[in-house]
C-alpha cells in the first residue's frame, strides 16, 4: 500500500506537470493580445511594449513557462496581470465560498440521490420507481442557471426562506443551501441511477439470495450485503464531484451571487490573465487529482477484495 | 471609452446570456412600454443619512485612477476622486457641460484661462481643500503635478494617450526628461499646462479619472497595493473591500460642498447578475441596478403599475457600425460600402435587441456634439443597394465575409446583417470569435473584411470619434479604426477644427465631418445604445446622468 500510495502521489506530479504544459500552450495559442487586454483600446505601442516588457511578455514562450514553473516550484503562482495581486491570496480569498457550495452540494446529491437510488432498486417498476426515473431525467436535463434561478425565485422570493443569492462567510451557512440544492439536484439524480442498477446488478446475486434463505431481516440483507457491494460507482462519481465542484462551478455561482474560484477562472480566460489561468487550473488539476487518489483508497476499505499492490 | 462589443470583463456578457435565459423561464413579458426620459423620481426635497446599495455583477480589476478603465471602476472613483473639472449633476445633454470641482472656473479664452492662441491652460484651485483622512491636508498645485506624472509615468496605465499633446510629455514618456515641462506649478494654488497645438476637447480628457488628484505619501504608504486604497478629495471615502462581496464608501468629514452628499454611505454589492439583482431590488435588498435590466423585463416593468416610475432610460453616447475594410476588395470601392449601407435593416437591429437601441444612419449618436437631428445618409433600400452594387461592377453580387465576437446580442444581429445582404446578392459567411480574438484581428491591417464594431464615448467631444475611428493615426496595427479608411480631406478639416478656439463653430465643424465619412462610407452606421435600469422605492432624486451613468451623491434616500 505504501508503494502504491508513492507511485500514486508520483502520478500526480506528473499529470500536474503535463496539465501546467498544455493550459500554457492553450492560453498561447489562443489568438489575442494580453497586453492589449490590460491597457485598453487607446494604448499606444509604446505602453503596449512597455506592459510586454514589464510581464516578460515578449520572452519565448518555454522562457516564459521555465520562469513559471520555477517561481511555481519555490511556492510562488506569480501576480493576476488583470488584478496586479498575488494569484495565491485571490485563490485563497474565494476558495471558502467554494468550498461552501460544494459541501452543500455533495449533501443534497448523497440525501436524495441514495434512497431514491434504494427505492427505484427495490421497487424495480413500481410506481415509484417511474416516477423517480422521469424525476431523475428531469434533474438530468434541468439546466442548471434554470435550475438556479427557480429555486431563488421560489425559496427566496416568494417564500423567503432562504436569502436571496450572496454569501457572507461561513457564519451564515444559510447562502450556501439553494446553490447546494441546484448542484445536489442534477448531481442526485445521476447517483439515484448509477446506484439503481448498481443495487439490480446485486439483487439478485447468489450471496444475496443465500441471506434471505438463512432468515437474515431484508434491513440487514440491504445494507450489509447489497449496499455495501454497491456503493463502488457511488465512491468513483464522489470523488470527481468534489474535485470538480471545488474547482469552481461558474453558472452557479453567476446565478447566486457567489464569489467563488469560477468567477476567477472565467475572467481569467478572458482577459488572457495567463498567471491566474494557470492558478486557477493548477489549484483545480490539483483537487481533482487528489480526490481521485482518495476515492481510490477509500475503494480498499469498502471492499476488501480490492487490493492495491 | 471602450469598444461596446468589447468589454474589458467579459463576464458580464456570459452572466447577461445566462440571464436572459433565467428571465425568460421565470417571468411572462407584458405589452409595448414607454420609453424612459431620464427624469428624477423620487420627490424634490433632499434628505441627509442612510446608505444606497448598488447592485452589480463585476468587481473592479483596480481602483487606482492611473491605471483603472472599467465601468465599475470609474463607477466608484468617481465618488473617491475629483480632478479640476466634473460634469454637471443634470440628466440629458446639460449634464454633458463641465463645470468647476477642484478648480474655482472653467478655463475659457473669455476668462483668460485659455490663451488667444488656444496653447495654455491655467487652473486656479480652490483654497483650503483637504485630502480625505487620514491623510487631511490640504491640496496644491503640486499635487496634480504629481498626480499627472505618476500616471503618465506608470507602465500600464491605459490613458497616456490622451495627454500626448501636453508640451514635454513625449519626452517624459521616452525617459529623455525627468518632468513633464508643459504641466506647471506656478504657484500653490496655479497649474498652467502648455499644449503642443490647440485642443479644445482637452478640457475633456483632463476631466477623465486618470487626472484624478491623489496624494504622493499616500501612493508611497501603499506602493503597488494602492489599487485597493484609493483616497482622494471626492465626496466619499474608501472605506473597504471584501472581494467578491461588496465595496464600501463612507461620507468624506472633509468634502467641501455644503450639505453634499446626501448619503452617509454606497454600498457597492458584487456578484450579481442583473435577474438575481432585480429581485433583490424587489425585495429592497438593493437600491439601484448598476448593469442595467434584464432586457426580458423591461416591456413588463415598464407596464407595471407598481414599477413603471421606477424604470429609469437613457440614449448612451455608444453606437454599433458595420466596419468595412478599405484595404480588402471588394471593400475598397466606395460604392460597395455605400450598397451595404443601404441594405441593412436598422429597425430590425432595434427590434432584436428589445427596443434598446435606436437607428442611426448618420456617424454621431444621439448626445455626442455634432449629431445632427434628423440627419440621414442613408435608409433601408435594397433596390437602391442593388443598384449601387451593379453601378460598382458586382451586378449579381459576391461571396464574403462577415465577422462578430461572440457577445451576445452581436452573433443574431449579425445574423439579421447577413440575410439583409442577401438579398442585395452579396452572400457572407458569417464567422465569430472569442471576444480577444476579434478585437486582435480587427486591428490588424487586411485580416477582416466587415464585421460588427462597437465604440463608447470617453468624453463627450466628437474628436473621441473622429480620431480613434477615421484617422490616418488609428489606421494601423493596434489601432481601432477598423475599416483602415481615412482621406486627406479628413486629415485637414480635424486639423483645422483642433485650431479652433471658439467652441460652436467648432463643433459644426465637426458635425460638418460627417458628410466626408458619408460620401465614402467609411463605415455602415447601425445603431446607438438605450440604457434602461431601475431603482427601488427608497432613492430619492434619481435620474441618470449621461456620462457618469448614475451619480449617487446626487441621490438621497427616501
Amino acid at each position: 500500500m505504501g508503494k502504491y500510495l508513492v507511485r500514486r502521489l508520483l502520478w500526480v506530479v506528473v499529470v500536474l506537470f503535463f496539465v501546467s504544459v498544455i493550459t500554457f500552450l492553450l492560453a498561447y495559442a489562443v489568438p489575442g493580445d494580453p497586453a492589449k487586454s490590460i491597457a485598453g483600446v487607446h494604448a499606444t505601442p509604446e505602453v503596449l511594449e512597455r506592459i510586454r516588457d514589464e510581464l516578460g511578455l515578449n520572452k519565448p514562450v518555454y522562457e516564459q513557462y521555465w520562469i513559471y514553473i520555477t517561481n511555481l516550484l519555490q511556492g510562488d503562482m506569480g501576480f493576476s496581470y488583470d488584478t496586479q495581486r498575488p494569484v495565491a491570496q485571490s485563490i485563497i480569498e474565494r476558495f471558502p465560498a467554494t468550498v461552501m457550495i460544494a459541501l452543500f452540494g455533495i449533501l443534497f446529491e448523497l440525501v436524495i440521490g441514495i434512497p431514491v437510488g434504494m427505492v427505484s432498486a427495490l421497487k424495480q417498476y413500481s410506481f415509484r420507481d417511474r416516477l423517480f426515473t422521469v424525476l431523475s431525467l428531469l434533474g438530468i436535463a434541468a439546466p442548471g442557471f434554470w435550475l438556479g434561478m427557480l429555486f431563488l425565485y421560489v425559496f427566496a422570493y416568494q417564500l423567503q426562506i432562504f436569502p436571496l443569492g450572496g454569501y457572507e462567510g461561513w457564519a451564515e451557512p444559510l447562502y450556501g443551501v439553494l446553490p447546494g440544492l441546484t448542484l445536489g439536484v442534477g448531481g442526485a439524480a445521476w447517483y439515484s441511477r448509477m446506484l439503481r442498477s448498481s443495487m439490480l446488478d446485486i439483487l439478485n446475486a447468489d450471496y444475496v439470495r443465500a441471506a434471505r434463505a438463512k432468515g437474515l431481516p431484508e434491513r440487514t440483507v440491504v445494507w450489509r450485503h447489497i449496499m455495501r457491494n454497491s456503493w463502488s460507482p457511488i465512491i468513483t462519481l464522489l470523488g470527481l464531484d468534489f474535485g470538480w465542484y471545488l474547482g469552481g462551478v461558474l453558472v452557479i455561482e453567476v446565478v447566486f451571487g457567489v464569489p467563488g474560484i469560477g468567477w476567477q477562472a472565467w475572467n481569467a480566460i478572458q482577459t488572457q490573465d495567463m498567471p491566474m489561468i494557470m492558478g486557477t487550473v493548477l489549484f483545480a488539476a490539483v483537487l481533482v487529482t487528489v480526490s481521485n487518489l482518495v476515492v481510490d483508497i477509500a475503494y480498499t476499505w469498502l471492499d476488501p477484495r480490492v487490493k492495491y499492490s | 471609452m471602450k469598444r461596446t462589443s468589447i468589454v474589458r470583463r467579459p463576464l458580464a456578457v456570459l452572466a447577461l446570456l445566462v440571464v436572459a435565459a433565467m428571465a425568460l423561464a421565470l417571468v411572462a413579458c407584458g405589452g409595448e412600454g414607454d420609453e424612459g426620459d431620464g427624469a428624477t423620481t423620487g420627490g424634490d426635497t433632499p434628505k441627509q443619512g442612510g446608505s444606497l446599495n448598488l447592485a452589480y455583477l463585476t468587481e473592479p480589476s483596480s481602483l487606482d485612477p492611473a491605471i483603472a478603465y472599467n465601468v465599475i471602476d470609474w463607477q466608484i472613483e468617481y465618488e473617491v476622486f475629483d480632478s479640476f473639472l466634473r460634469y454637471a449633476p443634470k440628466p440629458g445633454v446639460e449634464g454633458t457641460t463641465l463645470i468647476p470641482a477642484l478648480a474655482a472656473e472653467v478655463p475659457s479664452v473669455e476668462n483668460g484661462g485659455i490663451s488667444e492662441d488656444g496653447l495654455v491652460y491655467t487652473f486656479h484651485l480652490k483654497e483650503g481643500i483637504k485630502f480625505q483622512p487620514p491623510v487631511d491636508r490640504e491640496v496644491t498645485a503640486a499635487d496634480f503635478k504629481y498626480s499627472f506624472e505618476r500616471m503618465m509615468g506608470e507602465p500600464r496605465a491605459p490613458g497616456t494617450s490622451f495627454y500626448m499633446g501636453v508640451v514635454g510629455a513625449e519626452e517624459f514618456m521616452a525617459g529623455e526628461a525627468d518632468e513633464i515641462t508643459g504641466y506647471k506649478v506656478v504657484d500653490d494654488y496655479t497649474v498652467e499646462i502648455t499644449l503642443e497645438a490647440p485642443d479644445l476637447s482637452f478640457l475633456h480628457a483632463l476631466t477623465m479619472e486618470f487626472c484624478s488628484v491623489i496624494p504622493e505619501e499616500w501612493v508611497e504608504k501603499w506602493g503597488k497595493e494602492i489599487n485597493r486604497h484609493p483616497l482622494g478629495t471626492g465626496r466619499y471615502v474608501f472605506d473597504h473591500w471584501t472581494p467578491g462581496q461588496e465595496i464600501v464608501l463612507t461620507k468624506n468629514p472633509n468634502y467641501w460642498e455644503e450639505g453634499k452628499p446626501y448619503l452617509d454611505e454606497l454600498r457597492f454589492v458584487l456578484s450579481f447578475n442583473p435577474s438575481t439583482a432585480l429581485l433583490k431590488l424587489q425585495q429592497a435588498e438593493v437600491d439601484i441596478l448598476g448593469d442595467g435590466l434584464p432586457p426580458s423585463d423591461i416591456a413588463r416593468l415598464q407596464n407595471d403599475p407598481e414599477w413603471k416610475d421606477y424604470v429609469h432610460s437613457q440614449p448612451l453616447i455608444a453606437i454599433s457600425y458595420l466596419f468595412l475594410n478599405d484595404a480588402m476588395p471588394p471593400f475598397d470601392n466606395p460604392k460597395v460600402r455605400e450598397a451595404i449601407a443601404w441594405a441593412v435593416d436598422r429597425d430590425n437591429l432595434v427590434k432584436l435587441q428589445g427596443g434598446q437601441a435606436q437607428a442611426l444612419y448618420q456617424f454621431y449618436p444621439p448626445g455626442m456634439p455634432g449629431h445632427v437631428e434628423g440627419k440621414e445618409y442613408y435608409g433601408y433600400d435594397p433596390e437602391q443597394a442593388k443598384q449601387l452594387l451593379a453601378e460598382a461592377g458586382y451586378p449579381d453580387g459576391f461571396k464574403t465575409m462577415l465577422y462578430t465576437d461572440n457577445v451576445d446580442p452581436n452573433p443574431k444581429l449579425m445574423q439579421s446583417v447577413q440575410a439583409d445582404l442577401k438579398v442585395i446578392g452579396i452572400e457572407a459567411e458569417l464567422k465569430t470569435m472569442g471576444n480577444n480574438a476579434y478585437y486582435n484581428q480587427q486591428s490588424t491591417p487586411e485580416t477582416l473584411t466587415m464585421g460588427s464594431f462597437g465604440w463608447w464615448m470617453d468624453f463627450p467631444d466628437p474628436s473621441d470619434w473622429i480620431l480613434p475611428l477615421f484617422s490616418k493615426a488609428s489606421a494601423v496595427p493596434g489601432g481601432m479604426n477598423s475599416s483602415f479608411w481615412w482621406s486627406m480631406e479628413l486629415e485637414d478639416a480635424y486639423a483645422a477644427a483642433q485650431n479652433m478656439t471658439d467652441p460652436e463653430a467648432r463643433i459644426e465643424a465637426f458635425s460638418a465631418m460627417q458628410d466626408i465619412i458619408a460620401a465614402d462610407t467609411a463605415y455602415a452606421p447601425l445603431y446607438s445604445l438605450i440604457q434602461t435600469t431601475m431603482c427601488s422605492q427608497n432613492v430619492g432624486g434619481f435620474y441618470l446622468h449621461p456620462v457618469y451613468q448614475f451619480n449617487p451623491s446626487n441621490y438621497w434616500r427616501l
